[in-house]
């Protein structure tokens, strides 16, 4: 095995889950967040030696993927999706917390999938406005458009005010 | 209260169920799209195909032995002409099998479903001229066969899986019957040989619609009373054009940004249900997609625009849509009616 190679499993081993989990918000459903990251892997391997900031490119990569996957034609999405999909409802809490997260899942869903893309990749990774423009490739006003429309829809679905802090370092934080 | 940071890590590392794939399958799947490439391909655009065609992912990590020459997708196909909205063929019936009529026109491939008895065995792709599936299934091994009706012909596969019958039906033509299962060779090569182009028919869907301009029908599929017509940006439409193989530089045929997909089915396809005339979209907060439900509310529109694309524009286009009635093909009507001529392949 090549130092490189190893290098690639290294970081592999490293982000795939922390991928999917950013796939996933983005696109709804655990299997195909995963074949999403599987693909975008395989493309970073590719350009393994030519990628300057491979997190970079990965994060991108799989959130174009997972926005793709969203655009699906429906009966397709019913053939391919997997039970592991969110649910329709947020089922009654057995244990604390439970409820927050399918709540936040729901009300996901409700955002448009671009929208839903640039709240995960600020409130889930943290970027800033500008890291989130370069990551999906749109000007810096369309990111913040996007997240203040965002956020509108999650707290319409939701039911709460969301809190708002703009924090040092361009982070965006809200609290529900 | 929560931060909503903080919520949505809790929502990816609580109820994330096990990893499927290993650090190993990543790798195997990059080697796998380094042979792709260093052939001169577009893995997205093989990707594409196989899924097309329903090629098990796991025989794309096979390395296959030296083939027969091909020239590498890189240059514009020799007939870069873009194809019209027609089907050239027609069902057909050689021995136990029988070809359906075309069901899926796109810009590389015309492709009818091969059926026995009432089950359906596989399914037979016409490509254009200038496309070459020894390229598309250049990951797979390609062996020479006798030829067909005094034209080159490749086995493409092995015995232990499955193996698709490749021939040229015209100078510089192919066609491939890939099946699901193992049909014996003998019988592909006797629908093979019973093949026969014929005079161009227009392509039919069950809606007319007004496609925005600057986008172009890239490909339209019908499957019973469903349809779905899919229409890239005039930019995409080029580069496909341009591509030898005529794929999608950007990924599969029914996955395209920033274009345009218009579908017909039956009302429970969709988890919208009918509210009046007008073209609804999910609720409360989706922008897209719309439908309008038609036909008594018996089917349903959908439209999925551009990202670009208000809900107003989406539902826009829907409330300008009218339909035949989708259970009954002899009222749909030709694709260049249906569409406005900006919609359809440039002509020459």
């Amino acid at each position: 095995m090549s130092d490189k190679e190893a290098e690639f499993r290294e970081f592999v081993a490293a982000q795939m889950e922390q991928l999917r989990g950013l796939a996933f918000l983005t696109c709804g459903d655990w299997q195909v967040a995963e074949d999403a990251v599987l693909a975008a892997l395989a493309r970073l391997y590719v350009r393994w030696n030519r990628v300057d900031k491979p997190d970079v490119y990965a994060r991108t990569a799989v959130v174009r993927a997972a926005i793709d996957e969203t655009r699906r034609p429906w009966w397709r999405r019913e053939q391919s999706h997997s039970h592991a999909a969110m649910p329709d409802r947020a089922a009654p809490d057995p244990m604390p917390g439970v409820e927050d997260r399918l709540h936040l899942r729901e009300a996901l869903l409700h955002v448009p999938p671009k929208q839903r893309a640039v709240l995960v990749l600020r409130f889930l990774e943290g970027l800033s406005v500008q890291q989130t423009a370069a990551a999906l490739r749109c000007p810096e006003g369309t990111v913040k458009v996007y997240t203040s429309r965002g956020l509108d829809i999650l707290r319409r679905v939701l039911g709460v005010n969301l809190g708002i802090d703009e924090q040092a370092g361009g982070r965006h934080e809200a609290a529900v | 209260m929560k931060q909503l940071s903080d919520l949505m890590r809790e929502a990816v590392q609580t109820d994330a169920p096990p990893l499927r794939h290993s650090v190993d399958d990543v790798v195997a799947a990059g080697k796998s799209r380094t042979r792709r490439r260093a052939a001169g391909w577009t893995s997205l655009a093989v990707v594409a195909v196989v899924a097309a065609i329903g090629v098990p992912q796991a025989v794309l990590h096979r390395a296959g032995p030296a083939r027969p020459d091909i020239a590498p997708a890189t240059s514009a196909p020799p007939n870069a002409e873009p194809p019209t909205v027609a089907y050239t063929f027609k069902g057909y019936t050689a021995g136990d099998l029988r070809v359906a009529d075309p069901n899926v026109w796109r810009l590389d491939l015309e492709e009818a479903a091969v059926v026995r008895g009432e089950e359906t065995v596989g399914s037979l792709d016409v490509y254009r001229a200038g496309v070459d599936p020894r390229r598309i299934y250049h990951f797979e091994k390609v062996t020479a066969t006798d030829p067909i009706e005094g034209r080159p012909a490749v086995v493409i596969g092995d015995g232990a899986l499955r193996e698709r019958l490749a021939w040229q039906y015209a100078p510089g033509a192919w066609a491939v019957a890939a099946p699901r299962d193992q049909t014996p060779l003998d019988e592909l090569r006797q629908l093979a040989e019973a093949f026969r182009p014929s005079r161009a028919y227009g392509v039919t869907v069950p809606f007319r619609a007004a496609v925005p301009g600057g986008l172009r029908i890239i490909s339209i599929t019908t499957s019973g009373d469903r349809a779905r017509v899919t229409a890239a940006t005039d930019k995409l439409f080029r580069r496909m054009l341009a591509d030898q193989d005529r794929q999608n530089p950007e990924g599969a045929y029914d996955n395209v940004s920033d274009g345009l997909t218009l579908e017909i089915g039956p009302s429970s396809s969709s988890p919208l249900r009918p509210a009046g005339t007008k073209a609804i979209c999910t609720e409360p907060a989706h922008a897209q997609p719309c439908v309008k439900f038609v036909a008594g509310d018996r089917y349903v529109v959908q439209a999925q625009g551009p990202p670009t694309a208000t809900r107003a524009d989406v539902a826009g286009l829907l409330d300008g849509v009218s339909v035949t009635d989708p259970a009954d093909p002899s009222t749909w009507v030709p694709a260049d009616e249906a569409f406005p001529a900006s919609a359809l392949p440039p002509r020459n």
